[in-house]
């Protein structure tokens, strides 16, 4: 992993159209700025990890316990 | 789902065995879904016996067979798709694609889940579907279906 030390104001350039900016600073919480093509997704890590974790569990899920969902639906 | 005139793919389906697909029926995803990164190859295969649920099938890979599900039924109207994500469906202006959830599958029906964080939004005209990862409340990826 690539680490790079940044001021408040200050920024990086990934590829030719991300640009993070460090905008401020409070105790242990970081605010940045992002600039990015639309077709760019931005997510919090957490959140990328969650949906991952979610469609593993989908492809994990589907086999074998089909007819869970012969159970009534909820209105 | 085939005609003998069209070029097809043979695939082994977990649970409804082998299944010819005509090339015309394959969904490119233009972005993978994660964590299945090396996979953009995909066929929705209905499933007579669990209307209206379908399986979005890996066609590279049979295990990577999930189940989805129209987001209008189970969910209500989905998110519009924005400018950026109609344009890498190839939307035409007025065009109105298919959108679906994710069902995560459990032996105990209390604990089936679908993931409104990430709907998959597919355009059968292009071919092209991608699932659109979008920021809100971690709990929506794990949404209890009953």
């Amino acid at each position: 992993m690539l680490v790079l030390s940044r001021q408040v104001e200050q920024d990086i350039v990934i590829g030719d159209g991300v640009r993070i900016k460090v905008v401020a600073v409070s105790g242990n919480q970081v605010r940045l700025g992002i600039e990015a093509p639309a077709e760019v997704t931005i997510l919090r890590g957490e959140l990328y990890d969650e949906i991952a974790r979610q469609n593993q569990a989908a492809a994990e899920g589907a086999l074998g316990v089909v007819e869970a969902l012969a159970a009534p639906r909820r209105p | 789902m085939t005609n003998t005139m069209t070029p097809t793919t043979t695939l082994r389906h977990p649970r409804l065995g082998l299944l010819q697909i005509a090339d015309e029926d394959l969904i490119h995803l233009v972005a993978p879904l994660p964590p299945f990164m090396d996979l953009h190859r995909y066929v929705l295969v209905p499933d007579p016996e669990e209307e209206p649920f379908l399986w979005l099938q890996a066609v590279d890979q049979p295990a990577v067979c999930l189940v989805v599900a129209p987001h209008e039924d189970l969910a209500g109207p989905a998110p519009v798709p924005g400018a950026a994500l109609r344009e890498q469906l190839g939307l035409q202006p007025d065009e109105v694609p298919e959108v679906y959830v994710v069902i995560s599958l459990a032996p105990d029906p209390q604990q089936v889940t679908m993931n409104l964080l990430a709907p998959l939004y597919v355009c059968r005209r292009t071919r092209r579907a991608r699932q659109a990862l979008r920021e809100g409340d971690v709990s929506l990826a794990r949404v209890p279906l009953f």
